[in-house]
């Protein structure tokens, strides 16, 4: 697999970041929208309609897969691929994070 | 004795979605809920006052991926009042804090209007198609009159289309304005 590729994913949508945070165990999709609004204390929450379009393309893409199916309910879970684009991407707010941390210190 | 159930005609252009979502919910606000709605009418029953909701998607697929999508809407807290054309109607009762939403970024708004716009430029051509098909087919077996009833009917639903389009567009446009910069 070609590491460079993983590249065009980023930066993820807040909403597509913090789908795959919540994939991290397998998930149905009810349950990825309470992990999603609860980890982040309220601040993000992704709609049913947004969530079931999302899930279909990360499929697609290899960055999630479904695991398992209930008689009624797909779960999904986080590939490799999915699990190197999400830790790209916290790489990436680490230093976004530092970078405004340093700069709110500077302004005091 | 008070009237129980009313039924109300009205007509809402394809890109007046919100503009009915803001009215099924005054409606609650007034104590009639929705039961079921038809083409351009609506079917209320009388309740309590409640602050009810309404979401509508623009949505059509197969029978089963119909059901794992009302599924998961349900499973999401919504409940399911029915289709007309290819608008779902969805409901939620307000809790505390922001309006419950379904589509919850700009881009899967976009993606929303994107499939309206599928559904009201598709079908008027591919009507025209058929036509010309059975046209080539066999010569000189239509009516005069049934040729000039279609063409007008084209016409008028390709206007319409275009017109509806146009106006679903400038929507998108100003979603595009608001999204995160």
């Amino acid at each position: 697999m070609a590491q460079d590729n993983l590249e065009r994913y980023l930066p993820l949508t807040e909403s597509t970041y913090y789908i795959l945070l919540a994939l991290v165990e397998p998930l149905h999709g009810y349950a990825v929208m309470q992990r999603i609004e609860g980890m982040s204390e309220g601040q993000v929450r992704v709609g049913a309609g947004t969530l079931y379009n999302a899930l279909p393309l990360l499929l697609k893409e290899g960055l999630i897969a479904q695991v398992d199916e209930d008689s009624r309910r797909k779960y999904y879970h986080l590939t490799a691929k999915g699990k190197a684009v999400l830790l790209r991407q916290i790489e990436r707010l680490v230093v976004m994070a530092r970078n405004g941390q340093q700069i709110r210190e500077s302004l005091g | 004795m008070e009237e129980q159930t009313l039924r109300r005609t009205r007509w809402f252009w394809p890109w007046q979605d919100q503009e009915q979502e803001r009215w099924l919910r005054e409606m609650s606000l007034a104590g009639w809920h929705l039961v079921s709605l038809g083409f351009a009418t609506y079917t209320f029953a009388r309740g309590e006052p409640l602050d009810y909701v309404y979401r509508l998607d623009c949505r059509a697929e197969s029978k089963k991926a119909q059901e794992e999508y009302l599924q998961f809407f349900r499973d999401a807290g919504w409940e399911y009042l029915g289709k007309q054309g290819s608008w779902h109607c969805f409901r939620q009762l307000r809790g505390a804090g922001d309006l419950p939403e379904i589509y919850t970024d700009a881009e899967s708004k976009l993606q929303k209007y994107r499939r309206l716009l599928l559904t009201l430029l598709t079908p008027s051509p591919l009507s025209m198609v058929v036509f010309l098909a059975a046209m080539k087919k066999y010569p000189g077996r239509h009516p005069q009159w049934f040729v000039i009833m279609y063409v007008s009917i084209f016409v008028v639903w390709t206007l319409y289309a275009v017109v509806a389009a146009v106006k679903v567009l400038m929507r998108m446009n100003e979603l595009k304005q608001i999204k995160p910069i």
